[in-house]
Formats: structure tokens, C-alpha cells, sequence
């Protein structure tokens, strides 16, 4: 609320009178109530209100709509669209995309190992691999966490187990 | 649905902003060099969303 709430803010003040700074500034402004997706849907020209709207879609699991827009996207949807295949159950798709990430922030070594281990393939060494590259303090930790936990799980030590499912509860405050 | 979560680290929201800057950028070069008007004010936008983003994250 509180990005919306400063887009706000700059939408008053660059406004002109009689009329909004820019129809997207005016709908990301007005990102987080109703209509959120029809505002988006008039704007299809751009390239960034189509990423809004397959966001916005795939969060309501409206996902071949949410797809179509993604692709739509070009570049700017790539994240988004794996993971809207990921959920439609298209696995290999998804690792295609992802495999084409160049985005920093989107974490692309981790959203393939989520992939083979939906596949059923063995994927520790590669989550092992991932934690030593993380920070003490990443945020990444408790979703590594629960999935080493998982994998102890599955091996049968239920001990080690409960253990790291008691450290990513407590680095997520609980 | 995927059992192991699909991530990224910035919120749908804050990619939406980032995208939507990214845009507004394209748009400006675009513009013809008569339209010096909207040209001044599209940047005008930019910059004030982006300190407006900024702000916001390092506020929450």
C-alpha cells in the first residue's frame, strides 16, 4: 500500500489539470483496488501493462488468459510467464523459460531446481549448492530451509527434519 | 501446481513499477523532437516515480 500510496502522491503532483500525468501512471497508481485489471486491459499498447495484466491474472490463477498477456510481454513477462507454465503443469516449457533468464533478481538456479523437483528428479545437491551461496541473512533462507527439511524427510531422518523446519520457522519470525 | 515454490525476489507489485518506468523511459525516446512538452513532462514522471519506489522501499 504504501508504493501505491507514494504513486499516489506523484500522480497529484504531476498531474495536469483536467486530466492525469499518464494513463499508466494513473492505474499503477491505482494498482491495489477494484478494476485494477480493466485499467490495464485498455493500456495493451504497452509492453508494461501487459506484464500488469498477466501479473494480475496469473494471481487470480486465471492462467491461459494470464499466459497470453505474458507472452505478450516480450522480455519483461519471462519471469512471470515460467512461472504461469510452471502452474499449468507445464514443466518443460517453464524450464525453457527459465532457463532463458537474465534477470538477477528473479533467481533463476533456484526456479530450475523447483522444476526437477516437481519432475520427481533428484535435486540436494543443487538446493545444497544454492545455500552455499546465500547470505546469513537472505531472505531465500526459510523456502531453502523447508525444502532440505523435506528432503531429510523423505530419507527418513525426521529428527534433522524437524530441526530445519524449526530454524526457517524461526529466521521467518515466527 | 508446483510443490517447491517458483520465486523471485521483488513483490508482483514492484515489478509492475519497474516495468511501468522502463516504459515511460522507451516513450520518451520516442518522442518526436517538436513534442519538447510532453518530452519534459514524461521525464518529469520518470523521475518522481522512481524516487517515489525508491522511497517506498526503503520504507517498507
Amino acid at each position: 500500500m504504501r508504493v501505491a500510496g507514494a504513486l499516489a502522491l506523484v500522480l497529484v503532483a504531476c498531474a495536469k489539470p483536467g486530466g492525469s500525468a499518464h494513463p499508466l501512471i494513473d492505474a499503477a497508481a491505482r494498482i491495489e483496488e477494484p478494476g485494477a485489471e480493466s485499467r490495464f486491459r485498455e493500456l495493451t499498447e504497452f509492453q508494461s501493462a501487459r506484464l500488469a495484466l498477466g501479473i494480475l491474472l496469473a494471481e487470480r490463477v486465471e492462467l491461459p488468459e494470464a499466459k497470453a498477456c505474458l507472452e505478450d510481454a516480450g522480455p519483461l513477462g519471462r519471469f512471470d510467464l515460467g512461472s504461469t507454465l510452471a502452474a499449468m503443469g507445464a514443466l518443460d516449457q517453464a524450464a525453457v523459460v527459465f532457463g532463458n533468464l537474465d534477470d538477477a533478481d528473479a533467481l533463476p538456479e533456484w526456479n530450475r531446481a523447483a522444476l526437477l523437483r516437481d519432475r520427481g528428479e533428484e535435486t540436494a545437491p543443487l538446493f545444497r549448492e544454492i545455500a552455499s551461496t546465500l547470505g546469513p541473512h537472505d531472505e531465500l533462507w526459510p523456502f531453502l530451509l523447508d525444502v532440505l527439511a523435506e528432503e531429510e524427510a523423505e530419507a527418513g531422518d525426521y529428527a534433522q527434519a524437524d530441526a530445519l523446519y524449526a530454524e526457517a520457522d524461526y529466521r521467518r519470525g515466527m | 501446481m508446483p510443490q517447491t515454490p517458483i520465486l523471485h525476489r521483488k513483490r508482483p507489485i514492484d515489478r509492475i513499477l519497474d516495468a511501468i518506468v522502463v516504459d515511460l523511459g522507451a516513450q520518451m525516446k520516442a518522442a518526436e523532437p517538436a513534442a519538447t512538452e510532453r518530452k519534459r513532462m514524461l521525464a518529469k514522471i520518470q523521475k518522481h516515480l522512481v524516487a517515489a519506489i525508491k522511497a517506498a522501499r526503503e520504507e517498507a
